[in-house]
């Protein structure tokens, strides 16, 4: 198929893996099933640790690329395995998740070094995006662009373009696409759009509005721009960005 | 006014009317004491002219100093006291003098004595009970005005600690109270008391605010769960339209629940007063960037966003706290709006204004920063004000709003630093 080709082109052209390797420590089963399945889905090689141990041991009996780290640990704090991997594997990217609330945690784990940080509960979705950032900042070599057909983004100066003709698209609009060429195929919920796009600080139906305008502008100027549209509506959940 | 204070005008008002009554009753004692004593006198006086009769036995009016002797008829056997006025030879003027006229018969005949002399008067009397109570009187209320002042010194100082002790209480803080010991048992049982009860409260509060604390944390984890679970189940490519919005509004719902969750904590985190990272801030380009962020937002509503921001406005507080607190009042100030209304922010020295059309319901300031308070829209949480609210008061910025002719101002002002 068209879009796993794309796939597979995205990591490849940054990194000779052809697939990104994920350690997923997190304490509490379901999370981490719901975690493994969706982004096994998008094509992650993922393991899972439930506790300190196990992350330590798994960490040095295999080598990954990205670890997604939750901070509250039964047997131990996850604060001290970022730092162990910044010891020993500086070049893992680290992903922080916690429960508590961004103001405590998300300082000391990215003073620490960790990449990103993502507070509990997230959408699937938003972490494959922002695992895609990661992985993207420390394999890009070179040029760093995202492409979904004849669509492409360029990353650093934070343009689109159509066939090489520039979009003009403000901020979010961009932050959309971007959104919606990361998560490919998938069903992106209003919910999710407008939470990538502002955080939590908006009301739902405030949001929900937002979101569809800026849908509707993008979705105008891709077409205006000679591209196709590739965003469908999905009736009573959201978009999804997908070739016919 | 302390109570010691009290006690002595107390004291000082019934001692002046034990004072008076008592003065009135002097006063008669006295008076009757002088009586007894001057007519004592004048008996003796008598008795002393009755044995000059006896020896003597004058034919002739007999002429004494105040004292006269006089042969009469003979007549009824009489003493008769009486007061009259007669020219006192020292001080020339009329005085009251005690007489007593006496008619008695001896073996030589009848004769009349008539004796007088000074007497103390009443005025003198009065003028003596007076001043001397007047004089006791104010040494009992300098007494009782240096004894109050001095007791409630010495004996209330453990009191006073103890009151110092309980203002500077507050349940935030993680110490209890110390008091300091007294010999005194009322103050005794009085600081046992207050420490238990403090203790107390401050445990009750403590294991309250863990508790709010650590449920709005640990909530996140099973709406993380749910929400995976719909995130999941709503790329299922054979769910159709109904069950799609059935997913859907169950995110919703999770979506609220979610922001509750972080509000309440972030609250909670407020109350607890656990912010210690503060650093030097430019309020004015931050507000810059908010209303820059929430632009389309406002576009959305066709808003003219008027910033008349000018100069800097410095403040010493937590980034985040501020980014928070910005973000909730443009938001609000957006969300509240009507339709092609207005935004306008301004700034006044170190005071930030807010300004924004918006129907007016009469709410007042004290309602509009209450927790759950919500407007019209229900989708709401009804937390945004109450956290501007309590992170003004964390900074102690003095926050007022004020609504009327459907214009909505709220105006912060910054503590400089």
């Amino acid at each position: 198929m068209c879009s796993d080709i794309v796939v597979q082109n995205f990591f490849k052209k940054s990194h000779y893996f052809s697939t990104v390797k994920l350690l997923i420590i997190e304490d509490n089963q379901e999370l981490a099933e719901n975690t493994l399945r969706y982004l096994g889905a998008e094509g992650y090689v993922c393991e899972h640790a439930a506790n300190l141990r196990d992350a330590l041991s798994k960490l040095y009996g295999y080598s990954y690329d990205i670890v997604v780290l939750d901070l509250m640990l039964p047997d131990g704090d996850g604060l001290d395995i970022l730092r162990s991997i910044k010891e020993n594997w500086p070049d893992y990217g680290v992903l922080i998740i916690s429960a508590k609330n961004a103001l405590d945690d998300k300082l000391a784990g990215l003073e620490m070094g960790a990449d990103d940080y993502l507070s509990k509960p997230f959408h699937l979705a938003e972490l494959n995006a922002r695992l895609k950032a990661i992985y993207r900042r420390r394999h890009q070599q070179g040029e760093d662009r995202l492409e979904f057909e004849e669509i492409a983004l360029d990353m650093q100066s934070h343009e689109a373009y159509v066939k090489d003709q520039q979009l003009d698209l403000t901020r979010k609009e961009y932050e959309l696409l971007q959104y919606f060429i990361v998560n490919k195929n998938r069903l992106l919920t209003k919910q999710s759009i407008a939470e990538h796009l502002w955080g939590d600080y908006m009301d739902t139906a405030d949001s929900f509005d937002f979101v569809y305008q800026h849908i509707k502008n993008l979705r105008k100027k891709i077409m205006h721009a000679g591209g196709n549209d590739y965003l469908q509506t999905v009736y009573g959940a959201g978009y999804k960005m997908k070739v016919e | 006014m302390s109570v010691i204070y009290r006690l002595a005008i107390a004291f000082i008002t019934i001692s002046l009317v034990v004072f008076i009554i008592g003065g009135v009753i002097t006063y008669h004692v006295m008076k009757r004491e002088v009586d007894v004593e001057q007519r004592l006198f004048l008996r003796e006086r008598e008795k002393v002219a009755a044995n000059y009769v006896r020896n003597s036995q004058p034919k002739e009016k007999v002429f004494w100093s105040k004292l006269t002797i006089e042969p009469i008829d003979p007549a009824v056997e009489r003493r008769v006291f009486s007061d009259t006025l007669v020219l006192h030879a020292g001080l020339e003027r009329m005085e009251p003098h005690l007489k007593l006229v006496s008619e008695q018969q001896f073996e030589s005949g009848w004769y009349r004595f008539e004796i007088y002399d000074v007497i103390v008067e009443s005025d003198d009397i009065v003028d003596g009970v007076v001043e001397s109570l007047i004089t006791m009187y104010l040494i009992l209320f300098g007494s009782v005005l240096i004894l109050a002042f001095t007791s409630s010194y010495f004996l209330l100082k453990p009191f006073r600690a103890t009151l110092s002790s309980i203002e500077g209480f507050s349940l935030e803080r993680p110490d209890g109270l110390t008091f300091p010991k007294s010999r005194v048992s009322e103050f005794k049982k009085l600081n046992q008391f207050l420490s238990e009860m403090t203790e107390k409260v401050q445990s009750d509060y403590r294991s309250l605010k863990e508790f709010s604390e650590n449920a709005s944390h640990e909530i996140q984890t099973p709406i993380a769960v749910a929400q995976g679970k719909l995130d999941l189940l709503i790329q299922d490519p054979s769910l159709n339209e109904d069950q799609m919005m059935l997913v859907t509004s169950a995110q919703g719902a999770l979506h609220h629940l979610k922001r509750l969750g972080k509000a309440l904590a972030l609250l909670t985190k407020l109350d607890n007063k656990e912010f210690i990272d503060e650093k030097p801030l430019d309020v004015v380009p931050r507000v810059r960037q908010v209303m820059s962020d929430m632009h389309e937002l406002a576009d959305m509503k066709n808003l003219k966003v008027a910033e008349e921001l000018e100069g800097s406005l410095p403040v010493r507080c937590n980034e985040v706290l501020l980014e928070i607190m910005l973000t909730n009042l443009v938001s609000n100030a957006i969300k509240h709006n009507v339709e092609d209304g207005y935004i306008k922010s301004t700034l006044d020295e170190n005071r930030l204004l807010l300004e924004n059309s918006g129907k007016t319901n009469g709410t007042a300031a004290s309602e509009m920063f209450r927790r759950f308070k919500k407007g019209s829209n229900s989708e709401s949480l009804g937390l945004g004000m109450a956290i501007v609210k309590k992170i003004c008061d964390y900074y102690h910025w003095k926050i007022d709003y004020d609504a009327e002719n459907d214009a909505h101002k709220i105006a912060i002002q910054f503590a400089q630093n």
